[in-house]
């Protein structure tokens, strides 16, 4: 009978090891759960970093194997203190008209410019001439790429440039 | 020139004299199974080449003519747990028609019996269906085949071996804070296993090498992965200790 889980890693290969992962053998198709601790996320939901996962005996042969990659993270959340819209050249906004607004956000995890962002508008929302709008920041803005579908504004990035988080 | 070319000649005159007599040694005996994934049910083909010595040279198998007396063998390496309810066909030289036939099954040793007629053999092929594949993956010992009159007469080294592969099973992992670039969170693996896993069996989890995620930009965080012992724990409904 076995104590409990037991996992140990090898930096230099990138393998964690789990030993005595079932307290009886297990009958084919059934479903083996375990986690480790203190790890770290990746910084996006896209699969493109792989997991090869493989069963062994005791002798080392192995059984089955199967790879993974991540699905189900959910973006951190921008505090509303570290996100603010307001008029570019200042004062105050009145109701149905036309302005330049200035979005500020404090990242809270580093942003590369070929990432990009969206902004959904509250419905009814429109930019006006989307097309010619004058779009920049600290990093530069890919304007051509950028599109404006109500309520969503979607903006692209140029050049190379990445940006820590605050 | 002429008097080296003679030389080599007399040599290899001189081991297949010495083969005939201890025995032939087969050229080849090559075992393919259709499907290499263990525990899988499959059909395996194998070809006997026994028309030359591992040296070239002709055999007297090119000239001897088998009879219904003389029967074909394969010893399947102890790996093979079961071969009940193997079914056998096959072709002699290469004709592409397969013939079925009973094959009796002792054990490990699958046997052809009353198939030839009078009949010269330079390669024979046997497909045996309904092989189940060794339990676990990796590679299996020494197939071992005969064919003829006398098989206690005949050496069996011709060789060959077979390397099972591991099922595809299904696995994902999640993470419990379930957000982007958290730390620390649970990394949780569920495997759904094609195969029984042993009580003494372990898991190894192969992490990208660099153990960095590609997209961090963050060129200082890596993995915690450690060298020796890393905090884990069971999430497994059917573990019972």
């Amino acid at each position: 009978m076995n104590s409990g889980i037991q996992c140990t890693g090898d930096i230099g290969t990138a393998i964690v090891t789990a030993k005595s992962v079932v307290g009886s053998a297990l009958a084919a198709a059934q479903t083996i759960s375990f986690s480790i601790g203190n790890f770290n996320s990746p910084p996006s939901n896209q699969p493109v970093d792989i997991i090869l996962v493989t069963t062994y005996t005791f002798a080392g042969y192995a059984i089955d194997s199967c790879n993974a990659t991540v699905s189900g993270l959910s973006p951190k959340t921008i505090d509303s203190t570290s996100f603010s819209i307001y008029k570019s050249d200042g004062g105050d906004m009145t109701v149905n008209q036309q302005y330049s607004i200035t979005f500020d956000v404090t990242l809270t995890d580093p942003m590369s410019s070929s990432d990009y962002i969206t902004v959904v508008f509250p419905t009814g929302t429109t930019i006006v001439n989307f097309g010619t709008a004058i779009m920049g920041g600290k990093m530069g803005v890919n304007s051509a790429a950028s599109t404006f579908s109500s309520p969503k504004l979607t903006v692209y990035f140029s050049g190379s440039t990445t940006l820590q988080a605050n | 020139m002429h008097s080296k070319g003679n030389v080599w000649l007399g040599v290899v005159i001189v081991l297949c004299l010495t083969f005939a007599h201890c025995g032939f040694v087969f050229k080849e005996l090559s075992v393919t199974p259709a499907n290499y994934v263990v525990n899988v049910t499959t059909t395996y083909t194998v070809r006997y080449f026994h028309n030359s010595t591992p040296f070239g040279a002709q055999t007297a198998w090119n000239t001897t003519t088998l009879a219904a007396s003389d029967t074909v063998t394969l010893v399947f390496p102890n790996q093979y747990s079961t071969l009940t309810g193997a079914t056998c066909k096959y072709s002699i030289n290469d004709t592409g028609v397969y013939t079925s036939t009973a094959c009796t099954v002792s054990s490990n040793t699958v046997t052809l019996s009353n198939i030839f007629s009078s009949v010269l053999v330079q390669t024979f092929s046997l497909v045996i269906s309904n092989v189940v594949n060794p339990y676990p993956a990796g590679q299996t010992g020494v197939f071992y085949g005969t064919i003829g009159p006398d098989t206690s007469n005949i050496t069996t080294a011709t060789q060959s071996r077979v390397t099972i592969t591991s099922a595809t099973s299904s696995c994902g992992f999640t993470f419990n804070p379930n957000v982007v670039e958290t730390s620390p969170t649970n990394i949780t693996f569920t495997i759904t296993t094609v195969n029984q896993f042993p009580v003494d069996g372990y898991i190894q989890m192969q992490f990208p090498f660099s153990r960095k995620w590609s997209q961090d930009l963050n060129s200082s965080r890596y993995m915690p992965i450690l060298t020796g012992t890393m905090p884990c724990s069971s999430q497994s409904g059917v573990i019972e200790y």
